[in-house]
């Protein structure tokens, strides 16, 4: 009983560094400012942005949009364009 | 109110009653459900509901509940917890029927977090708070602490099932430990 008790404490500590490593997204050069990427969210009606936040060369937006529906969306931070939304 | 000690084969005592072994397994199942399942909304969420409506039943459970099951039963004073991690180390830990008082602290610290990672996952699916960035940083930090959490129990669930010659799991899982310590007579591993 130990060996599996202890099997199980060794993955749960592993998971635990697995899972302080989050994805990463993938972005070539200097990333614009979060004003520039709010003002071109707007302009293609995310216009309720809750939070945008930068992460490893992504920007993640959520909020709602023009017609009231929530957007969460995955932008390239040197670009601006919508890598993905859901 | 409380339940009438139950006393079978072997000097068998019931001490988890049937709602902290559902609690305790559904959770287990439930959590681990909801880690590999981030990315997959309808069953992460779900799982994260049913687990906070299992966490407050808990919490009332706490209050009412069978002898072992109730706070007041297992949750320490500071000084009793200091007093024995300090015997653990000094090899003279009293063998509890119940919770000792590290696992009654262990119980209190998980609990409190899971309790604030469903409430913060379920606050992040509302209008009013989602893509609030507290929220949803809440909700990651809490439930990710639940890892060292959950590993620091099982190292506990280890250590005391070896301090006193019992199976710690299987007495989750029957909700029946021996009255007397275990190393006088009897083999449970």
């Amino acid at each position: 009983m130990y060996r599996i008790v202890l099997t199980a404490a060794a993955a749960v500590l592993l998971l635990n560094g697995a899972a302080l490593a989050e994805e990463s997204c993938k972005s070539s050069g200097k990333p614009l400012p979060k004003s520039e990427i709010e003002k071109k969210l707007t302009d293609q009606g995310y216009v309720k942005i809750r939070g945008l936040e930068f992460h490893d060369g992504c920007y993640e937006a959520k909020g709602f949009d023009k017609a009231g529906k929530r957007f969460e969306l995955e932008i390239d931070a040197a670009t601006g364009k919508i890598v993905t939304r859901e | 109110m409380a339940e009438v000690a139950f006393q079978g084969r072997d000097g068998l005592i019931r001490v988890w009653d049937p709602f902290v072994r559902i609690f305790h397994w559904s959770t287990v199942g439930l959590v681990t459900l909801a880690f590999f399942t981030d990315d997959d909304r309808a069953v992460h969420d779900t799982a994260g509901y049913v687990v906070l409506v299992l966490v407050l039943a808990r919490i009332i459970w706490g209050f009412v509940g069978s002898e072992h099951a109730r706070f007041r039963d297992f949750v320490p004073s500071p000084r009793k917890l200091v007093r024995y991690l300090a015997d653990i180390g000094s090899c003279s830990a009293r063998r509890h029927l119940g919770h000792n008082p590290a696992g009654g602290a262990m119980i209190v610290m998980l609990l409190i977090t899971l309790l604030v990672t469903a409430v913060s996952g379920w606050l992040s699916e509302t209008d009013a708070f989602f893509g609030v960035p507290w929220v949803s940083h809440l909700h990651h930090r809490a439930a990710h602490l639940l890892l060292p959490l959950v590993g620091l129990h099982l190292l506990g669930v280890i250590v005391s099932s070896r301090m006193h010659g019992e199976n710690l799991v299987l007495a989750m899982i029957t909700g029946c430990k021996r009255r007397r310590s275990g190393r006088s007579g009897g083999s449970q591993m």
